[in-house]
């Protein structure tokens, strides 16, 4: 059974902690403690399974996968999410969706302005909207990873990612409105 | 023209061919397909933040850790488990009579409950030290740290 010494395993997490730290932060709603808990988890997680890190990937990649896995479970089992499944998310009609012959004034906002906001309101978000839309667009997950991961059904979770992405469109008409005020 | 809005912010990955071709002819649904990218952009983008965190502390937990015995668990698990089904078969009834079995096994039992209370006594105070010695071994590390640091 190969083990890790101390020397190369403190090497490892002054080089990967922020990642972690930091994938943390973003799964537990911003929250440094929980994020601070959740990173030294992981890296407990690491030493005792050291042994099972066949070298075939990069050793950075096998801990962030073994971080995310952890963290999902935890969310799981944390049943923050579990309301979402009780709540009947619907495709419905909204008024942010419907054509908007105005709709040029995005094209009008500062790129960098337009995504500082953007980032600054997903952290607004409630959760059960923010967090389905980082695991699909940062952390690359599929529908279908996120759905096994999470035990949410797939069609729960793509009426969130939508429904997430038409409160931030919203977001953008308020700052419009704010740049003309 | 039949807009495609509804679609482009279900998933703008989603769309086919057709679609891609309305986008061309459509500005509208062109305008909000590309704000829709915006958004999704903007996600992918996200900055990762410079909190402070203790690293230190954080490897010192882990490495100082004190790990379970899995031996101690096993056997007390395998104790916890075994005894009463010892008591049900009543191994005494075969050697001893009638009133011997009922005074032995009362003894038993006591001496079962007195084992299980030492037992525990004995992991509740370890425990304790346990928590002590590592939280006195984590100080140590980081003040061996900070003395190299000042070095």
């Amino acid at each position: 059974m190969e083990t890790i010494n101390k020397k190369e395993f403190e090497r490892i997490v002054k080089e990967t902690y922020k990642m972690i730290y930091n994938l943390g932060l973003r799964l537990f709603n911003y929250d440094p403690h929980e994020a601070e808990d959740f990173t030294q988890e992981v890296y407990l997680q690491f030493y005792k399974n050291f042994h099972k890190y066949d070298g075939k990937s990069k050793l950075s990649t096998w801990i962030y996968s073994l971080a995310l896995n952890l963290g999902l479970n935890k969310i799981k089992k944390n049943k923050r999410l579990k309301k979402i499944q009780s709540t009947e998310v619907l495709y419905e009609s909204d008024g942010v969706l419907e054509s908007n012959p105005e709709l040029d004034y995005f094209t009008e906002i500062d790129d960098q302005l337009l995504m500082d906001k953007l980032q600054k309101e997903l952290m607004n978000l409630p959760e059960e909207y923010r967090l389905p839309l980082i695991l699909l667009f940062y952390e690359k997950l599929s529908y279908k990873e996120m759905s096994e991961k999470l035990k949410i059904p797939e069609g729960t979770l793509k009426s969130l990612v939508y429904r997430g992405k038409l409160r931030l469109k919203e977001k953008i008409k308020e700052l419009k409105n704010i740049i003309k005020g | 023209m039949k807009h495609i809005i509804k679609k482009i912010w279900e998933d703008t990955n989603q769309l086919t061919d057709w679609d891609k071709k309305h986008l061309e002819e459509c500005d509208l649904c062109k305008k909000e397909y590309l704000l829709a990218k915006k958004i999704e952009s903007s996600i992918e983008q996200l900055p990762e933040l410079n909190i402070p965190i203790e690293v230190d502390k954080i490897i010192a937990k882990v490495l100082l850790r004190p790990f379970y015995r899995t031996w101690q668990l096993i056997l007390i698990g395998l104790w916890v488990v075994l005894s009463p089904f010892l008591l049900q078969l009543n191994i005494f009834s075969v050697i001893l009579k009638s009133d011997q079995v009922y005074m032995i096994t009362i003894l038993f039992v006591l001496i079962y409950m007195m084992v299980i209370l030492a037992f525990g006594y004995h992991f509740y105070v370890e425990h304790e030290k346990g928590i002590e010695e590592y939280s006195q071994k984590i100080d140590l590390f980081l003040e061996n740290k900070l003395m190299k640091i000042q070095k």
